[in-house]
């Protein structure tokens, strides 16, 4: 749902649709499903089939910080990035 | 660039994985049905709220009558409320209103999923909508916070005999908060922080 993808700056073949190309443009900044279902108006089952294409030619790529290694400890329970969101959270 | 924090940590230096690109963490409020879910939500985003569509499911099956329109009507609507708010060096936290039907209550995996907590907001005049949300909170080990919003500034019920009647364990917080400011939302979302901090810490040292 909240996974940021971004565009990975390969070109986009002639044959992609409207709407592949307008997920890729908003994608030129990090956009997760959510963001793009609500920009771009489509409902979330319509952006993930568009999205997994997009993903499976290597147009968009997802964020990997969380996948690094088997015994990495997940995002939401790392310290260091709670510590960084806490200080977010206050300085908001 | 996780360097600077690295310093306030340094008992476990090598513990956190580097951040490589932009981050997405999520912290979901729950609570029943016209608590201020929404309120809270568009309170601290950046972004419009908005209502989106999701496949019906199992879930729905027995529930929603769909033989007036026929086999085909795999989608139905539902309001999920969703802001997003940027703490810079490419961190992003999403925040997630569950959908307060009880028959939605499938689509709070998806949004549970990696969640950092949860802050369940409560109305004290009737106290037995968040049920549900505590339940599941509790079942799956997600930390949450119990946020008593205050319309219009009364407070009916202090947080310890809101605690009491909820009955949940000592160390999770309970607090008095107005879904409608800014400044009392952070505090709340704050809260669940330093809550999931406390639990990640007790974790590595059991």
């Amino acid at each position: 749902m909240e996974t940021l993808l971004v565009a990975s700056g390969r070109p986009p073949p002639p044959e992609l649709g409207p709407e592949a190309r307008a997920i890729l443009q908003r994608c030129a900044s990090p956009q997760s499903l959510v963001d793009l279902s609500a920009t771009l108006d489509m409902p979330l089952g319509v952006i993930r089939v568009l999205l997994s294409d997009l993903l499976s030619h290597g147009l968009i790529q997802r964020n990997t910080s969380d996948s690094d290694g088997e015994d990495a400890v997940p995002l939401h329970r790392d310290l260091t990035l709670l510590g960084e969101l806490l200080d977010g959270i206050e300085a908001l | 660039m996780t360097a600077t924090f690295h310093t306030q940590h340094p008992t476990q230096p090598q513990a956190a994985p580097r951040r490589r690109g932009p981050t997405s963490v999520k912290i979901v409020i729950a609570g029943g049905f016209g608590v201020g879910k929404t309120t809270m939500v568009t309170a601290v985003t950046e972004i419009t709220p908005f209502t989106t569509e999701v496949p019906m499911t199992e879930a729905s099956l027995g529930v929603d009558d769909t033989s007036i329109v026929g086999d085909r009507k795999t989608h139905t609507t539902v309001a999920m409320d969703f802001g997003r708010i940027s703490l810079g060096n490419d961190l992003y936290l999403y925040l997630f209103g569950t959908p307060g039907q009880d028959r939605f209550s499938f689509m709070w995996d998806d949004l549970t999923q990696g969640a950092v907590g949860a802050i369940i907001l409560v109305d004290t005049r009737r106290l037995d909508e968040c049920f549900p949300a505590i339940n599941y909170f509790e079942q799956r080990g997600v930390p949450f916070v119990v946020a008593i919003n205050c319309f219009d500034g009364n407070v009916l019920h202090a947080p310890d005999d809101v605690r009491e009647a909820l009955q949940v364990s000592h160390d999770t917080p309970v607090m008095l908060t107005d879904a409608r400011d800014k400044a009392q939302v952070k505090v709340a979302m704050a809260s669940v922080v330093r809550h999931a901090m406390e639990r990640a810490r007790a974790a590595m040292n059991a």
